[in-house]
């Protein structure tokens, strides 16, 4: 009687699973700008459908508004087709900030646990060598995760001007810190089986600023935090 | 009778289980699609207001008490319904601009322009911006739901978060209530 019991809970899991994953084991051809445009739009009115009109004219007009194709930035990593990296523009912004990303042809948005895992995984990550797999982390990271962003490779002249203008302003009367080091992106492996990537980014606003990021992999591939 | 007893008691715990594991994948799943889909909707809210703007009665007040060099908000009404406010405000060391969505009198989104100086106003040369951030707040039933600051997705764990949330809802409440 247990065993029985084990084999139909057995099965009940297996069709869970199936059941989480159906929508998205059918494979979506997304090789043109254009179908990805397609898919992102069949997302977008799944979520309109869901929330339904509302009888109030402008609202729901907008909510009928497509999108539009100048307002996404589709990226793709040539490194892996499978991987294709998602930008919209938001609220009073012209540049792009990253939405998501398709990783095997479903879509995972940018806060996903599970993102960076599967994009990984997509890059060859479980059979990679440890070194293998830190390449594969910056090149995640650059072309996935901060695609967005301008990843600085050599320091610029701006880069401790802007440091030194930000500490006048906060450290006033007290000591300044130490005036940050520059460094090309770097990939270490630390103790704990972790895959750490550093690197500094630039954007422009009124004058350039930079910015430091850091993300953490653990072994299987999940990124711990930025 | 013993031996039916726990065959059932194990099958409960195994269906119980089982359960769990089930609900907490098709849960993880959705609870980004609900984000995304609130956001969805916020966005469509906005150019709603937005777009409606011609319509609105326009009022511009003073507001006391936000920043310490003052501030200026014009009110966005559609007949006794507030939608939007939009703010200037000044303070010593930065100035800031400030855009305010409300549906039902709930703020929805709120988007920051805050500029740092290099020196504190009316202390020696006119002062420099050295640094600008963006910053913006999505809400859904009066919970903050998604916090941009830059290109940047902070999270409730990130330490300035709670700061930041506080002080626009802050923000947002002074300047609703000086109307």
């Amino acid at each position: 009687m247990t065993i029985s019991l084990l084999k139909h809970a057995l099965i009940f899991f297996a069709l869970s699973g199936f059941s989480v994953n159906c929508a998205n084991a059918q494979k979506i051809n997304l090789s043109t700008d254009k179908a990805v445009l397609a898919e992102l739009q069949k997302k977008a009115d799944e979520m309109r459908e869901a929330i339904g009109t509302t009888g109030n004219e402008k609202f729901d007009a907008a909510m009928k508004k497509p999108l539009d194709a100048k307002s996404v930035c589709i990226k793709r990593i040539k490194e892996s087709e499978k991987i294709i990296v998602i930008g919209l523009k938001e609220f009073g912004d012209d540049s792009f900030s990253f939405h998501g990303a398709f990783v095997d042809s479903r879509f995972y948005y940018s806060d996903e646990k599970t993102l960076s895992k599967n994009a990984l995984d997509a890059l060859g990550w479980q059979k990679a060598t440890q070194a293998q797999r830190e390449k594969l982390a910056k090149l995640w990271v650059e072309k996935g995760l901060l695609a967005f962003y301008t990843v600085l490779y050599t320091e610029d002249v701006d880069f401790l001007k802007d440091f030194q203008s930000k500490s006048e302003v906060t450290y006033k009367g007290g000591k300044p810190p130490s005036p940050p080091e520059f460094h090309p992106p770097q990939v270490v492996s630390n103790e704990g089986g972790e895959t750490v990537v550093t690197l500094w980014t630039s954007v422009m606003k009124t004058k350039k600023e930079f910015e430091h990021h850091q993300f953490r992999f653990v072994a299987d591939a999940s990124l711990l935090k930025d | 009778m013993k031996r039916n007893f726990i065959t059932t008691l194990n099958g409960k715990i195994i269906y119980s289980l089982l359960l769990g594991i089930f609900t907490t994948l098709i849960w993880t799943n959705s609870a980004y699609s609900q984000t995304e889909k609130e956001i969805i909707k916020i966005r469509a809210e906005v150019a709603a207001i937005n777009k409606g703007g011609a319509k609105y009665t326009k009022t511009k007040k003073d507001v006391e008490g936000i920043s310490l060099e003052g501030a200026e908000a014009t009110y966005f009404y559609s007949g006794s319904d507030l939608k939007k406010i939009t703010t200037k405000m000044y303070g010593e060391t930065y100035k800031a601009t400030g855009e305010f969505y409300y549906e039902n009198g709930e703020l929805i989104f709120a988007f920051k322009k805050h500029h740092q100086y290099d020196t504190q106003i009316g202390v020696g040369n006119p002062p420099k911006v050295v640094r600008s951030e963006e910053q913006r707040f999505y809400f859904a039933n009066g919970k903050l739901i998604r916090l941009l600051v830059g290109k940047k997705e902070l999270k409730s764990s990130d330490e300035r978060y709670a700061e930041l949330k506080d002080d626009i809802v802050d923000d947002s409440s002074k300047i609703k209530g000086s109307f």
